[in-house]
C-alpha cells in the first residue's frame, strides 16, 4: 500500500505547445485591453455623473460656508472655526491665481495663463520690446513653452483638486455639526493623517516628486514626437533666432519613418527592424545565459564537500560590486585593438591582425564576434548575480523531495532535472520578466563596450550593429540631436516592454495571489 | 550485450567513492578557472593603477600592452591623480571625490526614507488608491529614461538648478540630488516584497492594542527591517558612484569642478581634454573609487543577498528577524567604521589645507605641512590621535576580554573619552569657521579647501562612531 502511494506521480493537466499558449496569451492581452478600455469610459462617465450630482447636493444642501467655499477657498472652514486648515487652503488658492494671473517668467519664458497660450507653439522667432520692463526681449524658445504649458496644466489639476477638497472638507464639517459632533480640530486632522490616512501622509512627497520628475517629462517626450523638434532642420533655417521653435507635425514623423520619405527617414526605415530584431536577440540570450549560467554555478559552489565557498562567492560577487563604468571599461580596453589580448595573441604568433572583439577598430570589423563577445561579457557581469540569488533558494528546497526521490531510486542527475531546476524556475520566475525587460533596456553594457560598434558602412545617424534601441535613441537625441526621432524609438520601445511585462505580471501568480503569502 | 554493460556488471567501474573524488575535483578545477577569469580584468586595472614605466621621454605611459604584469611599479600615478589639474580645476579628483560622497549621502537619505514610506503603504495598508497606483509606477517605469532626462534638465534650469557654471555651479549638485531621490519612491517593489514576509499578524494586533499606523511603522515595521533598509541605503549609496549619464547631463561638461568622480573619471578617458596617457591614472581612480563600494557590499553582503532575494523571489523567508547583535558582531562593525575613520584622516593629513594659509602668505600646503609650521596645531592632532588610540583600545577589549560587567564598563568609558574629544575638536573646528572669515569665502569661491572639510567629515564620523560604541558598551551591560 505505501509503495503504490509513494508511487503516485500526479500528472500534469496536458498542456498546449508553448508558443499556442504564447499566442493565446497575447489574444487574451489584447482582449482585456480593449475590455479594459471600454470599462474605463463607462465607469468614467458613471463618475461624472455621480461627481456632478453630488457636486449639487452638497451646493444645495451645505451651510453659507460651504456654499462660499466653491468660490473663496477655506470660507467653509473659517465658518466652522477651523482656522488653521482656512488659512492653508486659502492661502494655497491665492498663490495658485497669482501664477494663473501674473505669469511669472523663466528664462524670458512665462508660466501661467501665458503658457497654455503658448502650447500652440508658435514662438515669435523676433526679438520684441517688451513694455513693461522696457528691454528688449530675446526670442521665444519651442521647448520651454512645451514644458512650462505641461506645468501650468498640472497646476491646473492640482488647483482643481484642491478646490474639491476644501469643499468637501467643509461639507463634512458640516454632517458633523448635523450629527451632533463638534467639526474636528487640526489636531484631530493630524492625527487621522498620522493614522487612518496615513497612507495619503507617506504618499504625497512621493506623488509630487513622481509628477514632476517623471510624468511632467514622460509626456513632454511623448509631445515631442509630434513636434518637427530636430536639431538638424531647426539649424537649417535661415533666421537666427528660428533655430529655438518648433512646431506641430502630426503625425508626420511616424510616417516619415515608414514611408521613408526624408533622407533621414530612409535610414532610420532600413535599420529600424535590424535593431529590433537585434535588441530582441540580444534580450533572450542576455537573460537566459545569465540565467542558467548562474544557477549552474550556484549548484557548483553549493556542491557538497566543496570547501572555501565563501571565497568563492567573493570572488564572483566583485562585479557586482565593482562600478559597472569600471570594468567595463577595464574590459573594453582589454580587448581593444592594440590591447593585451590582442598582443599576446600577436606575439604568439596565432593572429596577424588585430581582432577587432568589440567592433571597435577602424577597419571594418565581423560584427558577429562583437554581438558575441557583447553577450559573453554581459555573462561576466550577470551571472553572479543569478548565483547570489539561486544560492538562497537551494537552501530553501524542502529536503523530504530529495528524500522521498532517492527511495524511488532517482538518480542525482534526474533529481536535478525534476526537482531542483523546476524549484527554481518556479520560484524565480518574476524574476526572470524583470530581468529581461532590464536587459531590453541595457544601456550600459552596449555603450560602455562597444558604443554600438562596429558601424554600418556609409550611414550617419543609424544604429551600428550592436546599438540596442536605448542606445540607439542615445545616440540619436544626445548625439545627433534628432529628438522627434528619439522620442518615437523611446515610444516603440515603451509599446515593447509594456507588452511583455503587462502579459507576464498579469498571468503570474505573484500578481494574482498577492495577498497569499502574508 | 548492451545491457549488461550499461547495468555496470561487466568491465571497469569506480567505487562510489573514488567517482565522488572524481567529481569534486573536476568542480575544483572549473570553480577556479571561472575564478581566474573573473578576475583577469579585475587584477589587470589593479596592477595598471600602479604602473610607473616610463616612455622615451620620461612620460608615464598610458595603456601598456606588450606584458600583462608591469615592469616597474610605483604609487605615482595616485600621487599625479590626487595633486593633478585636470579640465582647469586643482586637485580636482578629490573635489571629485567630495562631491560623489555629499551627493550618495544626501541621496541615500532621501531615498531610503521615501522608498521604505512608499513600501509600507504599499505592503501593509489597505487604499482605494493602492492598486492603480502599483499599475501607474510599474507602466511609468518602462520608459526609457533619456528623454525624460533632457525635460528634467530643462526643469532644474529653470528653477536653476542645472546648467550652472562658475560661481554657481554648486547648485548643479543640489538639482542632481532632486533628480536621483525623487524618483525614488517609484522603486519600492524590492522593499514590499520583503515587508510581505512580515506577518500580518503582528500588524493586526499592534492595530487591536490602539496603536497609529504610524506607530506601527516606526516601532514594528523598521525594526524588524533592518535587512532591508541596509539593502536600501546600500542601493541608493553607491548609484551615484556607477551612474555618469545623468550626472554628466545635468551637472553638465560647464563645472568640471563639480562633476562626480565617474563623470570626471569617464571624461578622463573619452572627454574633450581625453588623453590615452591618463590610462594609469584612470585605473588608479578606480582603484579608488572600487575599494570603498566592494569594502561596503564584502561587509554587508548577507543584506545585499537578502534584498536581492526579497525583490526577486515570492514567499522566501530570509531568517531575519529578531536577530540582536553578537559583541562580535558589533565589534567587526566598530573595526570597520575606525577603518574609514583612519582613511578619512590620512587623507584629509595629505590634501591641501588653505585655511590657514593666510598665517603662511597665501602658500598651499597640506595638513602635515601646516603641523610643522605651527606648534599650535600640535594640540588638536594629539587630541584626535589619542581619540582614535582610545576606540582602538575600546574595540580591542571588546574583542578579547571575557564579556563581563568590568569589560563592558571599560569598553564605554574608553568610547566616551574617544567621543569627547573627537566632539570637543569638532566643535572647535567648526568654531573656527566662523572666527576666521576667509574660510567661507573660500568655500564659496571655491577655492578648494578640501583638506579641511574631510577633516571635518572625519571628525562627525568618529565622533558619531565613538558614540555609538559607547552606547553598545552600555547596552551589553544591561543585558549582562
Amino acid at each position: 500500500m505505501s509503495d503504490k502511494t509513494q508511487n503516485v506521480v500526479e500528472e500534469a493537466p496536458k498542456k498546449d505547445n508553448i508558443f499556442k499558449r504564447f499566442f493565446r496569451a497575447i489574444g487574451h492581452f489584447f482582449v482585456n485591453v480593449g475590455k479594459g478600455i471600454a470599462n474605463f469610459f463607462v465607469n468614467l462617465y458613471r463618475k461624472c455623473v455621480e461627481f456632478f450630482v453630488e457636486f449639487g447636493r452638497r451646493f444645495v444642501d451645505g451651510s453659507i460656508g460651504t456654499k462660499l467655499s466653491h468660490f473663496i477657498f477655506g470660507a467653509g472652514n473659517f465658518y466652522h472655526g477651523q482656522f488653521i486648515k482656512g488659512t492653508i487652503f486659502l492661502l494655497l488658492q491665492v498663490g495658485l491665481v497669482l501664477f494663473f494671473v501674473l505669469c511669472p517668467e523663466v528664462n524670458g519664458t512665462p508660466y501661467g495663463y501665458k503658457a497654455l497660450a503658448n502650447l500652440a507653439l508658435k514662438g515669435n522667432p523676433n526679438m520684441t520690446y517688451d513694455p513693461v520692463t522696457g528691454f528688449l526681449r530675446n526670442p521665444d524658445d519651442s521647448k520651454l513653452f512645451l514644458l512650462f504649458g505641461l506645468v501650468t496644466i498640472i497646476m491646473m489639476i492640482a488647483y482643481i483638486l484642491i478646490w474639491i477638497l476644501n469643499i468637501q472638507s467643509s461639507y463634512k464639517a458640516d454632517q458633523d455639526l448635523k450629527s451632533g459632533r463638534k467639526p474636528t480640530t487640526f489636531k484631530e486632522d493630524w492625527n487621522t493623517l498620522l493614522d487612518s490616512k496615513f497612507h495619503v501622509l507617506m504618499l504625497t512627497p512621493t506623488c509630487i516628486a513622481a509628477l514632476v520628475f517623471t510624468v511632467i517629462p514622460t509626456v513632454f517626450m511623448i509631445c515631442i514626437a509630434f513636434t518637427t523638434y530636430n536639431v538638424v532642420d531647426m539649424n537649417a533655417a535661415e533666421d537666427l533666432y528660428n533655430k529655438n521653435l518648433f512646431h506641430w507635425n502630426g503625425f508626420n514623423n511616424f510616417a516619415d519613418i515608414f514611408k521613408g520619405q526624408t533622407s533621414l527617414g530612409v535610414e532610420i526605415g532600413a535599420r529600424f527592424l535590424p535593431v529590433l530584431g537585434w535588441t530582441a536577440i540580444w534580450a533572450v540570450f542576455a537573460t537566459f545565459t545569465c540565467y542558467f549560467g548562474g544557477i549552474l554555478l550556484a549548484l557548483l559552489i553549493n556542491k557538497k564537500g566543496i570547501k572555501f565557498k565563501k571565497v568563492f562567492r567573493v570572488v564572483f560577487i566583485l562585479t557586482i560590486a565593482i562600478p559597472q563604468f569600471i570594468s567595463l571599461l577595464a574590459m573594453r580596453n582589454l580587448l581593444s585593438g592594440e590591447g593585451p589580448v590582442n598582443q599576446i595573441l600577436k606575439s604568439l604568433n596565432w593572429i596577424t591582425n588585430s581582432i577587432g572583439f568589440l567592433g571597435n577598430n577602424t577597419s571594418g570589423d565581423n560584427p558577429i564576434v562583437a554581438k558575441v563577445m557583447v553577450i559573453v561579457i554581459n555573462m561576466w557581469l550577470g551571472v553572479p548575480y543569478t548565483m547570489l540569488m539561486t544560492s538562497g533558494i537551494l537552501m530553501n528546497i524542502p529536503t523530504d523531495l530529495y528524500e522521498a526521490a532517492r527511495v524511488d531510486g532517482a538518480s542525482k542527475t534526474k533529481m536535478l532535472f525534476k526537482i531542483t531546476f523546476p524549484y527554481i524556475i518556479f520560484v524565480t520566475t518574476p524574476y526572470l520578466i524583470s530581468s529581461f525587460v532590464g536587459n531590453i533596456n541595457s544601456f550600459n553594457t552596449i555603450f560602455l563596450l562597444t558604443g554600438g560598434g562596429p558601424s554600418v558602412v556609409g550611414k550617419t545617424y543609424v544604429a551600428g550593429e550592436t546599438d540596442l534601441l536605448v542606445t540607439w535613441l542615445y545616440k540619436l537625441t544626445i548625439d545627433n540631436g534628432e529628438y522627434n526621432t528619439g522620442a518615437i524609438i523611446g515610444i516603440f520601445t515603451f509599446m515593447i516592454t509594456a507588452t511583455i511585462t503587462l502579459i507576464s505580471y498579469r498571468r503570474s501568480k505573484a500578481y494574482k495571489e498577492e495577498d497569499t503569502f502574508q | 550485450m548492451k545491457n549488461k554493460a550499461l547495468s555496470g556488471k561487466k568491465g571497469f567501474h569506480f567505487t562510489q567513492r573514488t567517482n565522488e573524488v572524481i567529481s569534486r575535483t573536476l568542480s575544483y578545477i572549473g570553480l577556479i578557472m571561472l575564478s581566474l577569469i573573473w578576475i583577469v580584468p579585475i587584477l589587470w586595472i589593479i596592477l595598471s593603477a600602479f604602473r610607473t614605466e616610463t616612455n622615451v621621454d620620461g612620460d608615464l605611459i598610458g595603456i601598456v600592452t606588450s606584458n600583462y604584469f608591469p615592469n616597474k611599479m610605483g604609487p605615482d600615478n595616485f600621487v599625479n591623480l590626487f595633486q593633478g589639474t585636470f579640465y582647469g580645476v586643482k586637485n580636482a579628483f578629490p573635489r571629485w571625490l567630495l562631491n560623489t560622497l555629499i551627493i550618495a549621502v544626501v541621496d541615500c537619505l532621501i531615498s531610503t526614507f521615501l522608498i521604505l514610506s512608499v513600501a509600507y503603504c504599499m505592503s501593509k495598508l489597505r487604499f482605494k488608491m493602492r492598486k492603480p497606483f502599483m499599475n501607474i509606477t510599474m507602466i511609468l517605469g518602462l520608459f526609457p529614461g533619456f528623454m525624460s532626462m533632457i525635460a528634467i534638465y530643462y526643469l532644474l534650469k529653470s528653477i536653476g538648478l542645472a546648467g550652472n557654471t562658475a560661481e554657481k555651479a554648486y547648485l548643479n549638485i543640489i538639482g542632481l540630488v532632486l533628480a536621483y531621490s525623487a524618483g525614488a519612491g517609484m522603486g519600492f517593489q524590492v522593499a514590499k516584497g520583503f515587508f510581505d514576509v512580515i506577518p500580518s499578524s503582528l500588524v493586526e494586533s499592534a492595530k487591536l492594542d490602539g496603536c497609529s499606523n504610524f506607530k506601527i511603522f516606526i516601532k514594528i515595521i523598521l525594526p524588524l527591517s533592518k535587512p532591508i533598509i541596509i539593502y536600501t541605503a546600500l542601493m541608493s549609496f553607491t548609484a551615484p558612484w556607477m551612474d555618469f549619464i545623468f550626472a554628466k547631463v545635468i551637472i553638465g561638461e560647464g563645472a568640471p569642478e563639480m562633476w562626480t568622480v565617474s563623470v570626471g573619471l569617464y571624461s578622463l578617458m573619452f572627454g574633450a581634454q581625453a588623453n590615452v596617457n591618463y590610462f594609469t591614472q584612470f585605473a588608479a581612480g578606480c582603484v579608488c573609487v572600487g575599494i570603498p563600494i566592494v569594502g561596503l557590499f564584502m561587509f554587508l553582503q548577507k543584506y545585499y543577498v537578502e534584498g536581492v532575494t526579497a525583490g526577486a523571489v515570492k514567499g522566501q523567508k530570509g531568517g531575519h528577524m529578531h536577530k540582536s547583535l553578537t559583541p562580535w558582531k558589533n565589534a567587526r562593525l566598530a573595526v570597520f567604521g575606525i577603518g574609514i575613520a583612519a582613511i578619512l584622516f590620512v587623507i584629509a593629513m595629505v590634501l591641501p589645507f588653505y585655511s590657514y594659509s593666510y598665517f603662511f602668505q597665501g602658500k598651499s600646503m597640506t595638513f602635515a605641512a601646516c603641523m610643522m609650521a605651527n606648534k599650535q596645531m600640535i594640540i588638536p592632532f594629539a587630541m584626535v590621535i589619542s581619540a582614535l588610540v582610545f576606540e582602538i583600545i575600546a574595540v580591542i577589549l571588546m574583542i578579547f576580554l571575557p564579556k563581563n560587567k568590568v569589560a563592558h564598563t571599560l569598553n564605554s568609558v574608553f568610547s566616551f573619552v574617544a567621543a569627547f574629544l573627537t566632539l570637543g575638536i569638532l566643535f572647535i573646528s567648526v568654531c573656527r569657521l566662523w572666527v576666521i572669515p576667509y574660510t567661507f569665502e573660500y568655500l564659496a569661491q571655491q577655492t578648494l579647501e578640501i583638506g579641511y572639510v574631510f577633516y571635518l567629515v572625519f571628525l562627525l564620523f568618529n565622533g558619531v562612531l565613538a558614540c555609538y560604541m559607547t552606547a553598545i558598551g552600555g547596552k551589553v551591560e544591561e543585558l549582562a
